[in-house]
């Protein structure tokens, strides 16, 4: 009897799977046709007849059973579809029950889960940022380009940015298959009068523009009109109008509505207000946020120039904005104007003279030109190396990556952790029936909504933070838009299903058969040892970081002790002019320094001026081979930073000298050769202070070089490989000065100090005053302001001012140090915490033998709480290296007393201690409050 | 053994399916009986309409069903009314003793007129 068979075995099982509806249907029928059989042959058929009989009744069996099948299946998959979605909410509501029931672990796992996830938001927000966003202001627009000169340099690898030659940009222009406008612009930066007789002048950017500049960018002013159009940039017909940028008009006009019409002087040639940009726009990349635009024909005028400078091949200067015609792809448009600037550029005639504007001297000789036409981005403006946009691209994934992956192990173990509590919550549920994939499911719905939480806590943050800092990034705009977004949800459910899958596993491999348990002891045991050496990696990482905390603490309380001295500090002002800006020569700088100094000079209050020193000059010295005395090891290369100390110099510092005399009028005087030098390059620096013949020294200095031995007369040499030159001019020491006098503060203490009687270059004017400096800082600004009308005041303020400025920024780059730092720590700390609480889990049932067999309670803590304390000590023994080097470059950014950094070290050493122990041996203890009879049952 | 068939309307099939399975759980083979018997024998289902029409009420949610085992100890497909189907059958069974009134009444009509 064939027909008539039991349902197999297999299927019984198979039903425990969900319903199979076509088997279902055959069986239904099978089970009609049987009884019919059955029915005929009660009432006396033979079995063949009956069967005969029945299947003619049925009719066709294939047609109905065609039909059943279209309805089940409809109604399988719509049941189908009900539960898997009825199960999901069912599995998000018992997800967040049971996170409302421990909200302290669930809020630790989000923020440690935000801090891994939020990485990759920011990551992503700044790449995707950079990858298609152009610079603040411009709309994104694919047909929007920028025509970019290249060229390669002998010897050099990769390309190199050039700028265009105006009859360049034309061939460009021409080409009207390709761009449907071509716009060119040249950057510079002047010297900006406001036209208010009481302010001072400002250093601004200007970009020298062709009239459809602004239609290219398609950017409207935001108040006033664009400057008139100059059709021949050869020639300009009208006096030039300017558009300034939004918060030039903001910070230096007021934003005054009626600013178009006023008149202000750009390099001293007069140029009216016509317009002012939009919020935020700073042109294409590369300019401050002080702007003007002003028409491209008023080039020569406004820079001093020829306008021969648009007819030359060789006369680069200009940087080229593009629309492309519709369908026309910058892949298609590369190679054509690649092939036109290959023919316009000819680079035998121009090596060094390829970039004007900034006056680099390029050593290597330009050996082809190209140029390529690659979309409007913020930050292509100049033409950077493939291979370094990769590498740092690839190093900030990789950074963000390792967090992701320490937060997650991290979270991972915490769950494991606390799955071992959970664990009878979860028999209870498999022994009330509930499928071990659906407790899976379950555990995986709780990870993937942490990492969906922690996602959204990411993007808000990071939303919050462009918010409130994006404006401050000038040269970028920042968006988070639905790429972001959708690669944050990705790496969130990612990540979720990667840190949830493994304590899933764990957590419900209850009771089932001893083969799945011996292999997941296995993995167990490889899982352990990477979080063995993640949690080792973070404690190494976090000590570095946490010397950055004590740097803030400990100059935070030092600053306190010491508020109020009334050194020479308080009575030093000092003014620093920004001499470079305009067109003017060497000569004519020193000439207006020496102007200001003789003007201040003269102002009541002040008793001494002098000139401010740009920069010192380091030199590697020695001591000249006959002036040296016995029982003293001299380095054979010194390095000497010599500090200008012009007439007065001492006296305004007031550091005294203790031996020998100051400078002479003749030594003061400047060599001819150095103010008549065209290039103030480092070579001229040099040579003026090989011609110098005279040197004032420290005491420490003279002590550590001559003991007690009269170091007056004796002669310092350059150190050069050869030896002493002992042919070269020699400088003598003249005189010594206490040098544990405050003279002004050293960046880095490791260098010598010597005193030298002028300065190459000057760029400013330092002040002593009779009282304190800080009430005539502004009398002192606009004397200078007026003695000086071309050299706008960079910063006006007392030594203290600046050297308080100066802490209070590493101050503020420490406390972000020191904010990673205690992040850092939190880390460790909840990695340690999870180690050690899934120690305690895997090895429960050896707990139970240990204690039966007569362990007591601390003895099973200690074991413990020992060997999660190993754990950081090897941490804390890694980072040792990192965190003096650390400290040493703190030490001689902060001028920090060297004393005491060992101190900071132990102190940082015990503090991270402190929590590991406290992170170990929370756990540790929950080791001993197992009963020993509850955990040899438990595996 | 020639067919009695009466062709059950559609509507009229679902209407006697939900009226036989409110007697109680029932498996196909045993509604197609006792809807034979019932009609002594005038009444004939055939298969092929009875098992689709049996699932569309399924699907409908007029009629549950579960795998049971059989008078005979076969495993067999029990179908019952649900709620739904119980209003339904209030409906239908009241349309149709209305129906049938009406057409009673019709037909009685006709001999007394003409």
């Amino acid at each position: 009897m064939t027909r008539k068979r039991e349902t197999p075995l297999w299927r019984r099982y198979s039903r425990l799977w969900g319903p199979d509806p076509v088997r279902d249907i055959d069986d239904e029928l099978d089970f009609h046709f049987d009884m019919r059989v059955r029915d005929l042959m009660q009432e006396g058929m033979s079995e063949g007849a009956a069967r005969e009989r029945a299947a003619a009744e049925f009719g066709s069996v294939t047609n109905v059973r065609a039909q059943m099948t279209e309805i089940g299946t409809r109604r399988v998959k719509h049941e189908r579809r009900t539960r898997s979605v009825e199960g999901l909410i069912a599995d998000m509501r018992y997800a967040v029950r049971h996170f409302r029931r421990t909200p302290l672990s669930t809020i630790t796992m989000i923020l440690v889960l935000s801090l891994g996830i939020g990485t990759n938001v920011v990551l992503f927000t700044v790449m995707n940022s950079l990858a298609t966003m152009p610079a603040p202001g411009i709309a994104r627009n694919e047909a929007l380009v920028r025509i970019r000169g290249t060229m390669r340099l002998e010897r050099v690898l990769g390309e190199h940015r050039r700028l265009l030659s105006w009859p360049e940009v034309q061939e460009y222009a021409a080409r009207t298959d390709l761009f449907n406008s071509v716009g060119a612009h040249a950057d510079a930066t002047a010297v900006i009068h406001t036209g208010d007789a009481e302010a001072a002048p400002i250093t601004a950017s200007v970009v020298y523009a062709t009239p459809n500049y602004f239609s290219i960018l398609d950017v409207r002013p935001a108040l006033g009109n664009e400057p008139a159009a100059e059709q021949n940039v050869m020639q300009l017909t009208t006096s030039p109008g300017a558009v300034i940028s939004y918060a030039m008009w903001q910070r230096h006009f007021g934003g005054t509505r009626d600013i178009i019409g006023r008149t202000i002087r750009v390099n001293d040639v007069p140029v009216e207000i016509v317009g002012v940009a939009p919020p935020r726009f700073i042109g294409t990349g590369g300019t401050g946020a002080m702007t003007l635009w002003v028409p491209l024909a008023a080039y020569p005028t406004l820079e001093k120039r020829s306008a021969a400078a648009f007819i030359s091949n060789d006369s680069m200067f200009l940087s080229a904005s593009a629309r492309l015609r519709p369908g026309v792809t910058t892949k298609h448009a590369t190679p054509i104007v690649a092939g036109i600037a290959q023919r316009v550029f000819q680079p035998a005639r121009s090596d060094a003279a390829t970039s004007p504007a900034r006056g680099e001297v390029t050593s290597a000789r330009v050996e082809t030109g190209s140029a390529d036409v690659v979309p409007m981005l913020a930050m292509n403006h100049r033409v950077s190396d493939r291979a370094e946009t990769l590498i740092s691209a690839t190093a900030s994934s990789a950074f963000a990556l390792l967090v992701l992956l320490i937060t997650c192990t991290n979270v991972s173990a915490l769950m494991v952790g606390l799955a071992v509590a959970r664990r009878r919550e979860i028999g209870v549920r498999l022994s009330l029936g509930a499928p071990r994939a659906r407790l899976i499911r379950q555990l995986l719905t709780e990870s993937v909504l942490l990492a969906l939480i922690a996602a959204a806590v990411g993007l808000f943050v990071t939303t919050l933070g462009i918010r409130l800092i994006g404006t401050a990034l000038e040269d970028v705009q920042l968006v988070i838009d639905w790429r972001v977004t959708l690669a944050t949800c990705a790496v969130a459910i990612v990540t979720g299903i990667l840190f949830g899958l493994s304590p899933a596993l764990h957590a419900t491999r209850v009771g089932v058969a001893e083969v799945l348990k011996s292999s997941a002891t296995a993995v167990a045991a490889k899982r352990s040892k990477l979080q063995h050496a993640l949690v080792v990696a973070q404690i190494t990482l976090t000590q570095p970081l946490l010397v950055g905390l004590g740097v803030v603490i400990f100059t935070l309380i030092t600053d306190m002790g010491s508020r109020t001295t009334s050194d020479v500090r308080e009575y030093i002002a000092e003014i620093e002019l920004d001499t470079w800006a305009g067109n003017a020569s060497s000569a004519e700088r020193a000439a207006r320094i020496a102007a200001v100094v003789e003007r201040v000079a003269a102002v009541p209050g002040v008793t001494i001026a002098l000139p401010m020193e740009m920069g010192t000059a380091t030199m590697h010295m020695t001591v000249h081979p006959d002036d040296r005395v016995n029982g003293i090891t001299y380095d054979t290369d010194m390095q000497m930073r010599m500090v200008a100390a012009p007439k007065g110099y001492f006296d305004a510092y007031a550091i005294p000298i203790v031996l020998g005399r100051d400078f002479d009028t003749d030594e003061y005087a400047l060599p001819q050769e150095t103010t008549d030098s065209a290039r103030e390059s480092l070579g001229a620096v040099q040579r003026a202070i090989a011609s110098l013949d005279a040197v004032i020294i420290g005491s420490d200095l003279a002590r550590r070089l001559w003991g007690d031995a009269n170091p007056l007369g004796r002669r310092l040499v350059g150190a050069s490989a050869a030896g002493p030159a002992t042919q070269a001019p020699p400088l003598v020491v003249v005189g010594v000065v206490d040098a544990a006098a405050a003279g002004p503060s050293e960046i880095n203490n490791n260098l010598i100090r010597a005193f030298v009687p002028y300065a190459t270059i000057n760029t400013g004017v330092i002040a002593r005053t009779a009282g304190p400096a800080s009430p005539l800082l502004e009398d002192l600004r606009s004397v200078v302001a007026a003695e000086a009308p071309h050299m706008p005041v960079y910063r006006a303020q007392t030594m203290g001012q600046r050297e308080a400025e100066f802490k209070r920024n590493v101050l503020r780059a420490s406390s972000a140090i020191a904010g990673g730092g205690l992040l850092a720590l939190l880390l460790s700390a909840i990695g340690l915490y999870a180690v050690v609480s899934f120690a305690v889990g895997q090895r429960t049932r050896e707990i139970g033998i240990r204690t039966s067999l007569g362990a007591n309670q601390s003895q099973v803590v200690r074991m413990f709480f020992l060997s999660g304390l190993a754990l950081s000590a090897f941490g804390l023994i890694l980072g040792l290296p990192l965190s003096i080097i650390v400290t040493r470059i703190i030490v001689s950014t902060l001028n920090w007393p060297l004393s005491s950094s060992p101190l900071l070290g132990v102190a940082i050493g015990l503090v991270v201690l402190a929590v590991a122990s406290l992170a170990v041996w929370i756990p540790a203890r929950r080791a001993s409050t197992i009963d020993p009879l509850v955990a040899l049952r438990t595996e | 053994m020639p067919r009695n068939v009466i062709d059950a309307v559609q509507g009229t099939l679902d209407f006697l399916i939900l009226q036989t399975v409110s007697r109680g759980e029932m498996h196909g083979y045993a509604i197609a009986r006792w809807i034979l018997d019932r009609s002594r024998a005038e009444l004939q289902i055939e298969e092929g309409t009875l098992y689709p029409a049996l699932h569309r009420l399924e699907v409908k949610g007029l009629l549950a069903a579960d795998w049971g085992v059989s008078e005979t100890g076969r495993r067999a497909k029990f179908y019952r009314l649900t709620e739904e189907g119980r209003q339904e059958l209030q409906v239908r069974a009241a349309n149709w003793q209305r129906l049938t009134r009406a057409v009673n009444r019709v037909v009685r009509a006709v001999p007394e007129s003409a």
